[in-house]
Parts: structure tokens; sequence; C-alpha cells
């Protein structure tokens, strides 16, 4: 996209990932495994987050997005078990994906985002290409 | 030309509305897939670009309830992905989408030939 029209929906991103953000966090409290609704709607929002966060170009943030986007899949389809020390881990990238969301417009590095995603496939096994 | 957007995600509804309303397209925007299909029996889409995973309805149940009623199922879907959902894309062409638009980046030039290939005159 090129600098005017990245700059016209940047807003609109900052806000509607804000706004995803929000509900991971909420949602992410209060899972269990049982809770196939709640643990299907945090997988759609982390799908969200990623795909319009790969749009506007911020590919760390899409790519922490998808980690967890695809561990929920797992988790939902039986190939990942749910624990709380994979939980707290997602749990603690959702915080770090809000900062850097907050952060986005000011360029910051993404390192704390890229050693997010190594933190997530080691506990999971699960690799992006 | 009428395009209905079936999309859950605010970010890419507003966005995808607007540029193809820039385009000179009428369009019409669903929230998930239930609202969807109600939007198609009363709006009556020359296209759809639908989204793959949302509530009430994800994509492929849409697309299995569009190929089961002979008006529907000639209206052209296109679907939407993002990286790395090559087997939703191709469960989703079985299922009857004609084409797809990869929403990871943005090309307009691109999903405007592809409405323009598909969408009937």
């Amino acid at each position: 996209m090129d600098n005017d029209n990245f700059g016209k929906y940047r807003a609109l991103y900052v806000r509607t990932a804000h706004e995803l953000i929000e509900k991971l966090k909420n949602n992410l409290k209060s899972v269990n495994p049982t809770d196939r609704e709640l643990l299907e709607t945090i997988h759609r929002d982390a799908h969200s987050l990623k795909g319009q966060s790969l749009f506007m170009g911020y590919q760390h943030i899409g790519q922490l997005s998808r980690m967890i986007e695809y561990i929920l899949r797992d988790i939902i389809g039986h190939k990942l078990t749910f624990s709380s020390q994979l939980l707290n881990a997602i749990i603690d990238s959702v915080v770090i994906l809000d900062k850097a969301i907050q952060e986005a417009t000011s360029n910051k590095s993404d390192e704390e985002l890229a050693r997010e995603i190594v933190k997530l496939s080691n506990l999971t096994d699960i690799t992006l290409s | 030309m009428k395009i209905l957007i079936v999309e859950d995600d605010p970010f890419f509804q507003h966005f995808y509305a607007r540029k193809l309303k820039e385009s000179g397209y009428e369009v019409e925007t669903a929230n998930n897939g239930e609202e969807g299909l109600k939007m198609i029996d009363e709006a009556k889409p020359d296209l759809i670009l639908l989204d793959i995973i949302m509530p009430k309805k994800d994509g492929f149940e849409v697309l299995q309830t569009l190929s089961q009623n002979q008006l529907t199922k000639k209206i052209p879907v296109l679907v939407f992905s993002t990286l790395g959902e090559k087997a939703d894309v191709e469960k989703a062409m079985k299922l009857g989408a004609v084409d797809y638009v990869n929403k990871s980046f943005f090309d307009f030039d691109n999903l405007n030939s592809k409405i323009s290939a598909h969408i009937k005159k």
C-alpha cells in the first residue's frame, strides 16, 4: 500500500486491532479446555489480528498473531494439550502484542515479538513457514 | 454491479467496502455467514466476497448452502484467504467458490481483474 493509503488506514487498524486485543485479554482470562465456543472465538480473533497486521505491513505482529491462531487451532483440533503453562505464555504474548500495536506508529524494534514467536514455538512444536 | 462482502473483521469489511465503492461498485456488507445468507436472498448481489473463518456459519457452510439453491449457486463467490490457508482455499473451490483473494497484501488491480472476470455483465 502506498503512503497515502497506509496513513488513512493506520488509525482504523490501531482501533480494530486494539479491540481484538481487549477481547483476547478478556477471553483468555476465563477460557478452559472444555469451552469450545470460547476457544473458537479466541482462534477467530487471533486470525483477524494476523490478517490485519500482515496487511498493514506489521510482519512480526502478524506472525505472532498467526502463532497464537495456530495454537488455538491445534487445541480445538485436539492436536495440542491445553495447559496452564501454555495459556500463560499466550497471555504474555497478547500483552506484548498490545504494546507493539500501540507502538506501531513509531516503528520500534520487533525483536521482542520475534522472541515471543520462538518461545511459543518451543512450547508447542508449531513452526511458521 | 452489486457486491456483497461477507466478512466478520471490521477492518477488512470497511477497507474493501470503501475501495470497491470508490471503483463504482454498489456494496453491501454482512458480519457473519448467517447474516450473509439472509442478505444474499434480499440483496441479490452480482458477486460475493466471502471470508472463510467467521462466527454463525463459516464460509464453507455458506458455500454449501448456496450450492443447494438453483439461483444462488450461479452467483460467483471469491473467498478471502490469508497466509497459510491453501487447504482452506482448495476446500472452498471444491464447494463452489470460483476464485480467491489473498488478504495478506493489497493488490487492487488483481482484485478488480478477478471481479471483472467473474461478474456477469
